[in-house]
């Protein structure tokens, strides 16, 4: 398995540049921010998995855009989700933010977080607490680094966030109260004016996607059709998303500056 | 003054403790040197929260508290407290819901509370209608920013304060 994906890293993914301070502007009219990859419907979902570049997030200059523009905010998950979307989500991923009133962990660097969350309105739910996902900082990202595979897990009482084979966060089964549906690897922008991915000379890989549909069970590949177009998509004039035609368990996403 | 009418009228059946009420909450000191202002539900002082449950912490010396954003934004924050048992919850906020990660803490949870809203943002699912990322915080609630032992971070939103008294 790790010989193909050596080969498919060498035959696609280009040199890792580290992305920072660029001048661009984004043009993501998103206010409350937005997202851009592939989801898949399933039904019932016990683990997502990706491997996840790790080059730095593309960072768009906020200049012109309305509001908050000191904040700025990307990240890229692998995610199991529930029904309405919402925060009914446990995630494991990649973020660089800037803007400590948005989160403490806002400093600016790439850092690996993991949240959850749960809608009391969610199927399973009445009576519980409302959780967003924030997330928590849980390590930080070495950009020198392969791509890494990043995976949310359910396995013994717990929903875990691991990063290869180690788990770096969890949260008790018992506190997530909606049924896992559906599989997400997207990257998501915190507001406007934030970019998403990668940049045009070095697009974000989510590479070898697979999903867990049985606790305990094996690991299932799956090839993607197309990226998702979500209710509130960035403008794809210069929003990226890409699926590999030779091999669809590998999305590319970048921006485009202008 | 408006909201925190409102919200004495919204639990309260009898005028007469509307009254003790209002002039109780005259004389409420601030809470770690914070001063609420004007809006958000307001919490009662009593003694039904004993110290061994709850205490009131300093923001701006209880470096706990710092994993929260907005802690220097004295309008939005109505104050910081020490749960001595994250598992008793229930005995600070009485109507809250139903917390499977709290349940089981033997250990303190500092709580960080905001009567007009959580300041950060949200890492929402991919799937969430656009009209569902903007919020307003339920009237007679607040968010809270709970920090756990382990400096594990979890918030909740729309939490009733009905029932919570500072300590």
């Amino acid at each position: 398995m790790i010989a193909v994906y050596a080969l498919v890293v060498a035959a696609a993914w280009p040199p890792a540049v580290v992305n920072g301070g660029h001048g661009a502007i984004c043009a993501n009219t998103g206010a409350g921010g937005n997202a851009l990859g592939y989801g898949r419907t399933h039904g019932s979902e016990q683990g997502a998995r990706a491997y996840l570049d790790q080059q730095s997030l593309h960072y768009c200059s906020a200049s012109g855009v309305p509001d908050r523009d000191d904040d700025r905010g990307t990240s890229a998950w692998v995610a199991v989700t529930g029904p309405a979307g919402g925060y009914n989500i446990i995630q494991m991923g990649i973020v660089r933010c800037l803007g400590a009133d948005l989160y403490s962990y806002c400093d600016g660097s790439l850092i690996r977080v993991f949240a959850w969350g749960r809608q009391p309105e969610a199927p399973g739910c009445a009576g519980f607490s409302r959780v967003p996902p924030i997330g928590i900082k849980v390590g930080t990202v070495d950009t020198s680094d392969p791509p890494l595979r990043y995976k949310v897990l359910h396995a013994g009482g717990l929903w875990g966030g691991y990063v290869g084979a180690l788990k770096e966060a969890h949260v008790l089964e018992s506190s997530i109260c909606w049924t896992p549906e559906d599989l997400q690897y997207f990257t998501e922008t915190m507001d406007d004016g934030d970019a998403h991915g990668g940049t045009d000379s070095n697009h974000f890989y989510f590479a070898e996607v697979q999903g867990l549909g049985t606790e305990g069970g094996g690991w299932s590949t799956f090839e993607m059709p197309g990226c998702v177009t979500y209710s509130d998509a960035p403008d794809p004039t210069f929003y990226k998303c890409s699926i590999e035609a030779d091999d669809r368990r590998n999305m590319r996403i970048w921006t485009l500056d202008h | 003054m408006h909201r925190l009418t409102t919200f004495l009228l919204t639990t309260t059946a009898a005028g007469v403790a509307l009254i003790a009420a209002v002039a109780l909450s005259t004389a409420m000191p601030r809470t770690g040197g914070q001063a609420r202002e004007a809006g958000g539900s307001s919490p009662t002082r009593g003694a039904a929260n004993p110290a061994t449950v709850l205490r009131s912490l300093d923001l701006a010396t209880d470096s706990r508290v710092g994993v929260c954003p907005g802690i220097a934004d004295a309008a939005n924050v109505l104050a910081a407290v020490e749960l001595a048992r994250g598992a008793d919850y229930r005995l600070a906020f009485p109507k809250m819901g139903r917390s499977p990660e709290l349940e089981t803490l033997a250990t303190p949870v500092v709580m960080v509370i905001y009567s007009d809203g959580y300041p950060g943002s949200v890492w929402y699912a991919p799937n969430t209608p656009p009209e569902d990322r903007e919020r307003e915080p339920e009237p007679g609630t607040v968010d809270i920013c709970a920090v756990m032992a382990t400096a594990e971070r979890v918030v909740y939103f729309d939490v009733p304060l009905e029932g919570f008294k500072v300590p």
